[in-house]
């Protein structure tokens, strides 16, 4: 319960940068998604049903700041989660690489599930799809920049060895979820 | 039966988290007219950290604005004047055909226009994801606002209300691709809808042929149930028309520009 409102905790965090702090740095109207790399990240040491559920939870808080319906991003980034959950199982998310091509398949497979959902259910899916499939190269550019100054954060954090921030910000494998 | 359910455990909860968000998202697409009690819930826990910011921001920006402001005060100065020298002249004119337009009615008989109340509000954030359009006001349900409440400015229409909590709500902005406006050219009163296409609008429904020149102004027609008439919409910056068919399409360059906005009016007209 204590992790699942720590992520619930870091992903209104992540909302609240991504709509009201970058918008005033940012000019371009872009914004990387913050979320499905915390996703990524989270879905890359073991796939677990607890795991699938935070997941699910951060895609509907997502909802209640994007869009006009709730559980869009929700069902999007449950199906990342797992698919990535279960991949990613043979790779070692320390590893850059891994993150980076993560964060590639990633943002294409989001756009995908996107386009299908609104293309399926929605009755505006044939006005969106052509905009977000326009969008998509700049997402990931930008999606990719921000892991790579993650990584760097990240490698300084460890250098530093603020052991008690690595514990907040990483999960420690299939154990954890259990 | 036991057994089964224990060595299929993990399979048959991955199921049932996936067909429950399926059925979660087919309920909230019957209901998106509606704020649920989790969106109202997270939208009031975010507010005050979105007020803070916005607070922050403004106050920066204001500073800013301020040092900036002092260096060509002066030669501003003397331009405003000018301007209100004209500003005046028009005003005067418009008395004039006010005073007019009321004597004219009177011998028509013609109904006002009703007026409604406008409450203004200040825009806190923008859309979390980049393929919708949508922006976050800080007033809500403790200001009279509720769900389908037209939003504007100065320079026209900017959408309208979709979600709201007590202290916060949810515009779809009229770009967003769900978003469908009923319409009329100004100058020769072709009707249409106007829809939102990322940065642009589109004006559809136009008779082939009708007239249209690019640089005509299009206008909310009144008739889509939350739009009053006569709001400007866009100017016409292209027309496409097809070989065959028996309408053109008309794009439309928005007379708001929706990256800078900052402040809103909410028309609260009664909703039943």
């Amino acid at each position: 319960m204590k992790r699942f409102l720590r992520y619930l905790v870091v992903g209104l965090g992540i909302i609240v940068l991504q709509t009201a702090v970058l918008p005033h740095f940012l000019k371009i109207q872009m914004r990387p998604d913050l979320l499905l790399i915390l996703v990524l990240y989270l879905s890359l040491p073991a796939l677990s049903c607890s795991g699938a559920f935070y997941a699910w939870s951060l895609g509907c808080l997502f909802d209640v700041f994007t869009g006009t319906t709730l559980g869009l991003y929700g069902i999007v980034m449950l199906i990342i989660f797992c698919v990535t959950g279960s991949v990613g199982q043979q790779f070692h998310r320390d590893n850059y690489m891994t993150m980076i091509v993560a964060t590639t398949l990633g943002t294409i497979a989001q756009t995908g599930l996107l386009i299908f959902m609104l293309l399926c259910f929605s009755n505006n899916g044939q006005q969106y799809w052509l905009e977000i499939v326009k969008q998509l190269p700049l997402q990931l550019v930008l999606n990719l920049a921000t892991v790579f100054v993650i990584i760097v954060i990240l490698e300084q954090v460890k250098k530093t060895n603020y052991r008690h921030l690595l514990h907040i910000l990483t999960p420690r494998g299939k154990s954890q979820w259990h | 039966m036991l057994d089964f359910l224990k060595k299929h455990q993990s399979t048959i909860l991955f199921i049932s988290l996936v067909v429950g968000a399926l059925l979660l998202y087919s309920n909230s697409l019957r209901q998106q007219q509606h704020t649920t009690l989790f969106e109202q819930g997270i939208l009031q826990l975010t507010n005050p950290f979105y007020r803070s910011i916005n607070t922050a921001s403004r106050s920066a920006t204001e500073s800013w604005d301020n040092y900036i402001n002092l260096i060509g005060v002066q030669q501003q100065n003397v331009e405003l004047k000018e301007q209100l020298r004209h500003s005046k002249r028009q005003l005067l004119d418009l008395h004039e055909i006010a005073q007019e337009n009321i004597r004219l009615r009177k011998l028509l008989n013609f109904k006002p226009n009703q007026q409604f109340p406008e409450i203004p509000a200040c825009v806190i954030a923008v859309d979390a994801s980049n393929w919708f359009r949508t922006i976050t006001i800080d007033k809500g349900t403790t200001d009279n606002l509720q769900e389908g409440l037209p939003v504007v400015v100065t320079e026209g229409i900017v959408g309208r209300t979709i979600k709201c909590s007590a202290n916060t709500s949810r515009i779809l902005l009229a770009t967003d691709a769900a978003s469908e406006v009923a319409a009329l050219i100004q100058h020769n009163r072709t009707r249409g809808i106007v829809r939102g296409r990322g940065g642009k609008l589109t004006f559809d429904y136009a008779l082939r042929k009708k007239d249209v020149q690019i640089g005509d102004m299009v206008v909310t027609a009144g008739t889509g149930g939350i739009f009053p008439k006569g709001i400007p919409i866009g100017i016409i910056s292209n027309i496409i028309k097809p070989d065959y068919g028996l309408f053109q399409t008309l794009e439309l360059t928005p007379c708001v520009d929706f990256s800078r906005l900052e402040d809103v009016l909410v028309i609260q007209q009664n909703k039943q």
